[in-house]
């Protein structure tokens, strides 16, 4: 049986056995396969719209909502329900990853058809004319009408052109623990110095006044800075503008409240989730957020007697901060008029009020009413023209890191606000210039 | 391609016969060079090539998301003169100073301790585990460890009547706590090559050593460490590697901060292909990087380098 074994498997060697000819051979002709198969993308027509047959849009968006991808799944099929020839192909794009991976998919020229921006991120990549122009296209006309005239004007603009249709936005407002505050025998700050005497006055022991969190802190930091008077840049994008006394005054402020009045918890203790469980745990008595806040907090945490109320006051206003999110098309997108009929049922009444009653967040549309019987709706709608943005820019996020460097420094007590502002400056200018 | 290595094969054997090496040899070799080029050119393609690629990418001013132009050298001294690069390139090396020492001694006292318990299999293990999650999942875990108000490392130090810290808020703590971290994660890597080291030493040779006096620290000492020295060479030139490049805990525990304390070269160069679109920078950064690689590593193989056979 063994020997019979064997035998086979000398008999088996001579069948597969190769002399050295044949083995030259072979390589040879799996190298040469080899080169056939990678020339053979570049020379077919591969992606090229098909004929017949339905035709593929790839939808990227980063998740506002842990159930981001289930939310779109009705959507997606309403529309391609009255769609026949055009198929969604969506991916939720990770927010921790978002700016390598859009990066790395349009350098290597595979980036998506349609993809959810950020209104800062938009910037660096219309530059190098990633984004399709809305007004060349003809795609904006169809639809300005349905939006208010300002956001439109501003949200997906740069430099005077269109990159896409508003979707929704993220607008901070403070929010105040009442009964924190009854307890305190404060009310709702209207003034910076009733803000202060809030916060001291409402932290004890485990409780704080104020809270904000990481990443992304600069958002919290913003508002007092216009309120003071001073801005992040100047308004034709050349340098900045926040190193002016008034600039200077507005960060003494924000230091203040932890190493002055300590009515904060330590720098970089939370991120923005475990802050907004701080107030629903009524950890907190104040904190500036958005609108998701307003919609949970009478569903999950009725317990919380909680007021919205508009940002207090400093010497130039009240103003607060939002980013907002815009719908765009990729230049290299082969469908585009498949996509145009994409974004348009996204950001539609219809289906933007789909996605955003699903998360709560707040719509680019007037005509989407998501929270109307919750009583921060109308703080939220009464004061966006007191919203502000970030700074359009393609170099910006460099140049806000290298600031927020030296601001942290300030926090933590190792250079004074001035100095901070002082250093700050030059750096910001140096990466604005690219 | 078969004519054109007929034709190379010809001229290859003429020379080697000139120079009196028999033909069945160069055969031989030749098909043995034939059998070690796929590995050959995996070794090309993805190591030498993006190496010369990175490196001409240096001598570039653009990104990759912008149209890029030769600039010769002049990424190297705006570089070299960035603060943030200086600071990134200190915290890396202190980085590395905590981190391998920690766990290349206790990986070995581990692997010895290994030697000796019950349960060996689990154990190693339970050692080997954290190794083998995933970065982002351990540092938000860590993160929940170390969190100033609600973490259990605060709480054991308010239950010993100590100040709570803020471990990834100031920046005296910043670094060695994400140092702490790595020290975790990768202890379980070098215990098991440890275990695998020490289980290849004869059990004769510590035998002769007990003859000639040689006991406990002594044989660690004298027999143990020069015998497994080649072992200790690896997962130092292995460490250091790694922790040059650390990156991943630094981007989901701190983002470099607070006030550059906790940035990183490799955070420092991602920032800058990535999100500043600046690839000329990121490249200049990662051949400085090798650089700095090599000479350490370099360095560590002339001082421990020895031949052990047993």
């Amino acid at each position: 049986m063994v020997a019979r074994e064997n035998s086979r498997r000398d008999e088996s060697a001579r069948d597969v056995g190769v002399n050295r000819r044949q083995f030259f051979k072979t390589v040879a002709v799996l190298s040469g396969a080899a080169a056939a198969g990678s020339l053979m993308p570049s020379c077919m027509p591969g992606g090229a719209p098909a004929s017949k047959g339905p035709v593929t849009v790839k939808f990227w968006k980063s998740p506002h909502h842990e159930k981001e991808a289930d939310f779109w799944v009705p959507i997606i099929k309403q529309f391609e329900d009255a769609h026949p020839n055009i198929k969604i192909e969506f991916s939720v794009l990770p927010w921790y990853e978002a700016g390598a991976r859009l990066t790395t998919a349009f350098a290597s020229g595979n980036p998506p058809d349609v993809l959810y921006v950020v209104d800062a991120w938009g910037p660096k990549y219309i530059e190098s004319k990633y984004f399709m122009d809305f007004d060349a296209a003809g795609y904006s006309k169809e639809v300005k009408d349905q939006f208010d005239a300002q956001l439109f004007a501003k949200v997906p603009n740069y430099l005077g052109k269109t990159y896409g249709i508003p979707f929704l936005g993220v607008p901070r407002f403070l929010y105040v623990n009442n009964k924190m505050l009854k307890d305190a025998g404060v009310s709702a700050p209207t003034t910076w110095d009733e803000f202060t005497k809030v916060g001291t006055s409402t932290t004890k022991g485990d409780k704080w006044g104020y809270v904000v969190f990481k990443p992304g802190y600069w958002q919290a930091f913003w508002p007092w800075l216009w309120m003071a008077g001073a801005d992040i840049m100047n308004p034709e994008g050349t340098k900045a503008a926040f190193n002016t006394p008034e600039g200077v005054n507005a960060l003494q402020f924000f230091v203040d409240w932890w190493r002055k009045y300590k009515m904060l918890p330590d720098y970089g203790s939370y991120d923005q989730e475990q802050a907004e469980d701080l107030f629903y745990r009524q950890g907190v008595a104040m904190e500036s957020g958005h609108n998701i806040m307003a919609d949970r907090l009478p569903k999950e945490w009725p317990d919380v007697d909680f007021d919205v109320v508009m940002m207090p006051k400093g010497p130039a206003g009240a103003f607060s901060f939002a980013d907002f999110g815009y719908v765009t098309i990729s230049q290299a997108c082969q469908y585009k008029d498949e996509a145009w009929q994409w974004v348009k049922f996204i950001t539609s009444k219809d289906g933007a009020g789909a996605y955003l009653k699903n998360v709560g967040l707040f719509p680019a549309r007037p005509d989407i009413s998501i929270m109307e019987k919750n009583k921060a709706w109308p703080v939220y709608v009464n004061n966006m023209e007191k919203i502000r943005g970030a700074p359009m820019h393609p170099h910006f996020e460099e140049a806000n890191n290298r600031m927020w460097a030296q601001i942290e420094a300030a926090i933590l007590g190792q250079v004074t606000p001035k100095e901070a502002f002082a250093t700050a400056e030059g750096d910001f200018n140096q990466a604005l210039a690219g | 391609m078969y004519a054109i290595l007929k034709k190379m094969r010809a001229p290859i054997l003429s020379a080697f016969e000139r120079r009196g090496v028999k033909r069945s040899t160069i055969s031989r070799n030749l098909v043995a060079y034939a059998f070690l080029a796929p590995s050959l050119a995996f070794f090309v393609v993805f190591m030498i090539i993006p190496v010369i690629w990175t490196f001409g990418l240096s001598l570039q001013e653009g990104g990759l998301l912008r149209a890029t132009s030769f600039i010769g050298l002049s990424n190297y001294p705006t570089v070299i003169r960035d603060p943030r690069f200086r600071i990134a390139m200190l915290n890396t090396l202190l980085y590395a100073v905590m981190v391998i020492p920690a766990v290349l001694t206790m990986g070995l006292f581990l692997a010895v301790l290994l030697r000796q318990v019950v349960f060996k299999t689990f154990f190693k293990s339970a050692v080997f585990f954290p190794h083998l999650s995933a970065m982002a999942i351990a540092a938000v875990v860590f993160s929940y460890m170390v969190h100033p108000e609600f973490g259990p490392l605060n709480q054991m130090l308010r239950l010993l009547h100590l100040p709570a810290q803020n471990w990834l808020g100031d920046p005296q703590l910043a670094l060695p706590t994400v140092a702490l971290l790595e020290i975790w994660r990768s202890l379980g890597f070098n215990v098991i090559v440890y275990v695998a080291a020490l289980g290849r030493v004869p059990e004769e040779i510590y035998e002769a050593g007990r003859l000639d006096g040689a006991h406990g620290w002594s044989a660690f000492w004298h027999i143990t460490v020069p015998l497994i020295k080649p072992v200790i060479l690896f997962t130092l030139v292995m460490a250091t590697v790694w922790n040059l490049q650390m990156f991943d805990s630094v981007f989901v525990l701190t983002r470099g901060g607070p006030v550059y304390s906790t940035a990183t070269v490799v955070w420092f160069l991602y920032d800058n292909a990535f999100y500043y679109d600046k690839v000329g920078i990121a490249a200049t950064i990662a051949i400085l990087l090798l650089l700095v690689t090599l000479v350490l590593t370099l360095i560590q193989v002339r001082v421990l380098r020895s031949e052990v056979e047993y």
